[in-house]
């Protein structure tokens, strides 16, 4: 049964149809989308600096890796992970923004923690499903559902189910018990050519490189489309994903020349002392705490449907609805409380904990910060074809209810915490008067909106492009403190943060292979929700404007037949960042708006297929940033960093991939270089470059049998076992390691070589 | 004067095939006419060797065969062989735009040599589209990855330059159209042999994009 669209509004071409006259056929041209560089770039003509990775490239690379690992060669990032597999997470810089700087989504939905935009790769949907990762470096699209991006956006891309029907079983092995296991069903287009489904589940799991302890990750990925008439379609898509991983311990560089790179958490579970009915058991943590108590247990999931209609051959509709939903905890749990009023003033003090029947003790206690997210939200788009001018109107709507809570439980002698995801509140450390205690109660509901428009102008036959985009975008927070035991008074803010962005990109083509443009966005971040806490500790106003930043792109593009380049100066103003710092008009410390700094630099990506079987990808990034002021830590007290650069951000990266292509072979060598990085704002401490090596190759085995297209793959990561470290840090940093007052910046240490070994057959 | 600049109407058009009359087809190309033709070939190399120097005789405007809509049944305007009719080649360089090119008697060239050197042009033109084609790109091509058929008509004048071009058929998308569009024309063709399409300032040519997604 045809599905008809029946809504037929008139199309706006003013063309007189030509007299009639004889036509020469040219015949059928097939445009593919083609990928030089084997998939690390691809032939882009958008006029604003972006770099995509395609399947291509996402299948060489081991099936446990995350996508953040994936784009990692791209110009412009710096990328890493807490190990070789990318099972306990990792982050990406891009243009020296940090992940909670950027805007990630999925297939148009937006992932960054709604509070503090912190995001996850390893809760993303697997890889196998992974069709493109796109990245904008510096400036974030128009229509992008982001209120947090400073430094550009990422967009993940999932692959469309298979036109035919396929069942596909991947097994990858590795040492330090290194295992995935992933299933993907398709059940191809359905009667009519019309709806087609996949459905996939995976486990996989690793144990952590050094020290004791390990990452169990469960996932489901599910995509269905259903093709309606004149390009319209449906499509629903499902990601769930639940992961439980005991966390990798970071080290300052002197714990390092003192334990040693390999020194993790303690392996020997902490005793409690025997209770004593009146007298004061007082129990210490261990120095280098116990790994078991030291995890990081998330779920989450996301459901999103899409209604593309194509109302006229010039005018298409979309209706994006999503729900977004995460649960969990993590960090050093192991923590200490105290009974009675020492503990808590609130609810009467808290109960016995050791059942030695008296309040005076001090026990150790499994307990973190819980997050509890809902998060729906919803995107119109309208696009019309008017003259030569594309036009997009729309709007995005999301609505968040994010609480933090941080209850306690008991663990036992054995080093089990009663409840690790602490989700049972009947396992919950309760006061006097049976009211559980909180380390923290906090409640955000946030609602986002934007609103955009954008203009995409074809001047000269198409030679010259012009893309003006304007939107108004912004986050209302509405946070309310309940009493906790850290912070016993109740209160609400509500804030608004709400900017008018424009921006205007250019692209004149030169010859049919060459590219020039130019490109400048206005972008801004609002403030994490983390403002509130310090402030509302001090009950003070809150004095706290969004970041934002203008970025500016200039660049050239050449699309040869066999040589690909592009590159791109960068210049970009970011102003207001929000970082811990003295507050002279509320006079205390606390989060607020530190000053401006300016990043300018050089991107190039290059790829060039210089024989039938052989093709090599190259990418440079120049990086320097500086930070304008210094920083105010008290009434007349200041730490230098003015013109000091930005931690974490190397001058020099560069990355390049050898590939070799023959029938059923595929490898390729690469190689990412990243050059000396700062770990404090005043410079005082820095951490050298290294350069890492992996080695990817793949061989297509004959179809046997009931197996069609076996394939075998062998991933080495670290292949050299270079020593490195990484910064552990996000968009906030350590100000001063040396001296008075100063604080030792921690660091990951790097993963050593491994190799995992994958087969994967069809059926 | 802004708005005349930003706005030029006429692009991209989007036509039903199935509104237009029946496309006229070349006589040449309807059987009766081969027949009557074939006989003459042998005649014409003789001709087209004559017709390779400039002469000196002021050419005469011949109405060409196919000047109007012809019934293909209506008997062919026989092909006149008449050897001392020769004209200057209209070596289809760069006229000055606008300028009308003196039609080429038929009788110079054959109707094969027409269709070979039509067909080699044809060639050209495919061969250079298969070069500057591209898959569109940005946020919207990556999240939508449309793929589909879209037939493009555009007019080419004789000195190559692209008159006009428009959507025949849509493919459903508009990043498909308008990237089909804009590879169009932004296409620097070839200049047409002389000896093709006889007595036309301009040609009509339709292509078909079909457009995949990188897999």
């Amino acid at each position: 049964m045809k599905l008809k669209i029946a809504l037929f509004i008139s199309t706006i071409s003013i063309y007189t149809t030509a007299v009639a006259e004889d036509t020469s056929d040219v015949g059928r041209i097939v445009v593919e989308g083609i990928s030089p560089g084997n998939g690390l770039m691809i032939q882009e003509e958008t006029p604003k600096a972006r770099s995509t990775v395609t399947r291509t490239a996402i299948e060489q690379k081991s099936s446990l890796n995350n996508s953040f690992q994936l784009i990692n060669l791209l110009p412009g990032i710096n990328s890493f992970s807490y190990d070789a597999t990318g099972l306990f997470g990792g982050g990406v810089r891009m243009r020296g923004f940090s992940s909670d700087q950027l805007g990630i989504t999925i297939d148009g939905t937006p992932v960054n923690d709604a509070g503090n935009f912190a995001v996850y790769p390893q809760e993303f949907g697997d890889v196998e499903n992974l069709q493109e990762v796109f990245i904008t470096q510096g400036s974030t699209d128009t229509d992008a559902p982001h209120i947090g991006a400073a430094g550009g956006n990422i967009g993940l891309v999932t692959a469309n189910p298979f036109d035919q029907l396929r069942l596909r079983a991947q097994q990858t092995l590795g040492p330090n018990n290194t295992s995935k296991t992933f299933v993907r069903f398709d059940s191809g287009y359905l009667g009519d050519n019309r709806l087609k489904t996949f459905i996939s589940y995976s486990e996989a799991k690793a144990d952590k490189w050094k020290g004791v302890g390990k990452a169990d990750r469960k996932h489901l990925d599910f995509k269905s489309v259903l093709n309606l008439d004149a390009g319209s379609s449906l499509s629903a898509g499902f990601l769930w994903n639940k992961t439980f991983t005991h966390n990798l311990r970071t080290l300052t560089q002197a714990q390092i020349a003192t334990l040693g790179r390999n020194a993790d958490w303690g392996i020997v579970a902490p005793q409690h002392l025997a209770g004593n009915n009146g007298t004061a058991q007082v129990e210490v943590r261990p120095a280098d705490r116990y790994y078991n108590l030291n995890l990081n247990p998330f779920e989450n999931y996301i459901a999103t449907l899409k209604g593309n209609f194509q109302l006229t051959p010039t005018l298409r509709l979309d209706v994006e609805p999503y729900y977004w939903y995460g649960y969990g905890t993590g960090g050093d749990e192991l923590r200490t409380l105290s009974e009675g009023a020492a503990g808590s003033t609130l609810g009467g003090g808290i109960r016995d904990i050791n059942g030695d029947g008296d309040t005076l003790d001090t026990v150790m206690i499994y307990g973190g910060a819980v997050t509890k997210t809902h998060r729906p939200g919803i995107t119109f788009r309208l696009a019309t074809q008017i003259a030569n001018h594309k036009l997009m109107v729309g709007y995005w709507y999301e609505h968040t209810r994010h609480s933090k809570t941080q209850p306690a439980v008991l663990f036992g002698n054995d080093g089990n915490s009663v409840d690790p995801w602490l989700q049972n509140s009947a396992n919950y450390l309760l006061r006097q008067d049976g009211t559980p205690y909180q380390g923290r109660d906090f409640l955000t509901v946030s609602t986002a909106k934007s609103l955009f428009l954008q203009d995409g102008i074809s001047l000269m036959n198409d030679r010259l492009n012009l893309l003006l985009g304007l939107r108004h975008t912004g986050i209302s927070r509405d946070f309310t403190n309940f009493a906790s035991e850290g912070n016993t008074t109740y209160h609400n803010i509500k804030r608004d943060y709400f900017k008018t962005l424009p921006s205007l990109g250019a692209r004149y083509q030169v010859d049919n292979e060459q590219q020039v443009f130019f490109n400048v966005a206005g972008n801004f971040r609002a403030p994490p929700d983390s403002i509130y806490y310090g402030l509302a500790n001090a009950g003070v106003p809150i004095n706290v404007t969004a970041e934002t930043s203008t970025n500016w792109d200039m660049g050239y593009r050449l699309a040869g037949k066999d040589l690909s380049v592009s590159g791109s100066l960068f210049y970009i103003d970011f102003k207001d960042r929000i970082a811990s710092a003295y507050d002279p008009i509320n006079a205390i410390s606390t989060n607020y708006n530190v000053g401006n700094s300016t990043t300018r630099g050089i991107e190039l990506e290059s790829a060039w297929r210089f024989q039938p079987k052989w093709s090599v990808y190259g990418s440079l990034t120049y990086t320097s940033s500086r930070i304008a002021q210094d920083l105010r830590t008290g009434l007349a007290t200041y730490e230098a960093t003015a013109g000091k650069q930005f931690p974490d951000v190397p001058n020099w990266m560069a990355g390049a991939a050898l590939q070799y292509r023959d029938g059923p072979w595929t490898t390729s060598l690469s190689a990412k270089h990243t050059g000396k990085r700062y770990s404090t704002l005043v410079n005082d401490e820095s951490v050298g470059a290294f350069t890492l090596f992996d080695l990817d190759a793949g061989y297509r085995l004959p179809s046997a049998a009931l197996f069609r297209d076996p394939t075998l793959r062998f991933n080495v990561y670290n292949l050299l076992n270079t020593n490195y470290l990484y910064l552990n840090s996000l968009s906030s940093f350590t100000t001063r390691a040396l001296g008075a007052g100063g604080a030792a910046p921690s660091y990951y240490v790097g993963a050593p070589r491994t190799f995992s070994l994958m087969l994967s057959a069809d059926f | 004067m802004l708005s005349l600049l930003l706005f030029h109407f006429g692009a991209p058009a989007i036509r039903h095939s199935e509104t237009n009359s029946t496309p006229i087809e070349l006589i040449l190309d309807s059987p009766e006419t081969e027949q009557q033709v074939a006989p003459q070939l042998v005649a014409s190399p003789e001709i087209q060797q004559n017709t390779t120097h400039a002469l000196a005789r002021p050419e005469k405007p011949v109405e060409p065969a196919v000047a109007e809509p012809a019934d293909p049944a209506a008997p062919v305007r026989a092909v006149p062989v008449v050897p001392e009719l020769v004209l200057p080649p209209v070596q289809a360089s760069p006229a000055p735009s606008g300028l009308a090119i003196p039609p080429v008697a038929p009788s110079a060239i054959s109707a094969d040599s027409v269709r070979n050197a039509e067909a080699i042009y044809i060639g050209k033109v495919r061969a250079y589209l298969q070069t500057i084609k591209r898959y569109p790109t940005g946020r919207e091509a990556s999240l939508q990855r449309p793929s589909g058929i879209v037939v493009v008509w555009f007019m080419v004048r004789r000195n190559g330059e692209i008159l006009d071009a428009g959507i025949e058929t849509s493919s459903g998308s508009m990043l498909l159209d308008n990237a089909a569009l804009a590879t169009v024309r932004r296409g620097v063709y070839p200049v047409f042999p002389f000896e093709t399409w006889p007595g036309k300032a301009q040609q009509h040519f339709t292509v078909a994009l079909d457009f995949i997604p990188a897999q």
